[in-house]
């Protein structure tokens, strides 16, 4: 499946929804070579925000990909279906969208917002997981895709990814 | 989901170099670009199956 990762951000941000990039896409925007195919993201808890996700998801169309099985599910989107499940594996019509409220090795969207990084997409800003953060949740992940992305991540950390 | 396709090497430092010069716009653009040719890739090497008789 394709994905747009700008067109699932744009939406997210049009509809006003608090979370950080994480995963490949995060890796992309620092300056990581390696590809991905999908968009992870880690939401905000708070109550207001659940409801601005799920508004978006609904407008999305979202349905839960079973990557097993290869089936989608379609739910009707809202805070309490959110808050069913800490990781959400999606599909929508510009690709997969990974929700994870707490991503391996960390305590969710207020840990890791400590030391964000904003990047400007065009038209609208995006907060990214600083690099830092994105090895402290590879390694924990501890797949061996995980594990293999911890020296570009570690080089760009001496580099400093920010440009 | 990373996609698995390469491994670390010189090469590689050479890439985040590049990668660094674009801005992050760039970069996802250029990511999608190379996950597009690389599945062609893959595609084209992938074996064909044996026609019926």
């Amino acid at each position: 499946m394709r994905i747009d990762p700008e067109a699932l951000l744009e939406e997210l941000t049009r509809h006003g929804v608090r979370f950080l990039i994480i995963g490949g896409i995060a890796g992309t925007l620092h300056g990581s070579p390696y590809p991905t195919d999908d968009l992870d993201i880690c939401p905000q808890d708070g109550e207001k925000n659940l409801e601005r996700l799920a508004r978006c998801l609904e407008e999305l169309e979202a349905k839960e990909w079973d990557p097993r099985k290869e089936i989608e599910v379609r739910f009707e989107w809202t805070p309490e279906t959110l808050k069913v499940d800490k990781t959400w594996i999606l599909r929508t019509e510009y690709g997969h969208l990974d929700i994870l409220f707490e991503p391996s090795g960390t305590q969710g969207y207020r840990d890791l917002s400590r030391d964000k990084v904003q990047y400007e997409l065009g038209a609208f800003t995006v907060d990214v997981v600083s690099v830092e953060g994105l090895i402290r949740m590879k390694e924990a992940a501890g797949r061996e895709r995980d594990l293999e992305q911890l020296p570009t991540l570690r080089k760009l950390m001496e580099r400093g990814s920010q440009t | 989901m990373s996609l698995g396709l390469f491994t670390y090497d010189d090469q590689h430092d050479v890439l985040i170099d590049q990668n660094l010069r674009l801005s992050p716009k760039e970069r996802l653009s250029r990511m999608l670009q190379s996950k597009e040719a690389l599945e062609s890739l893959q595609k084209a090497a992938r074996p064909k199956k044996p026609v019926e008789k």
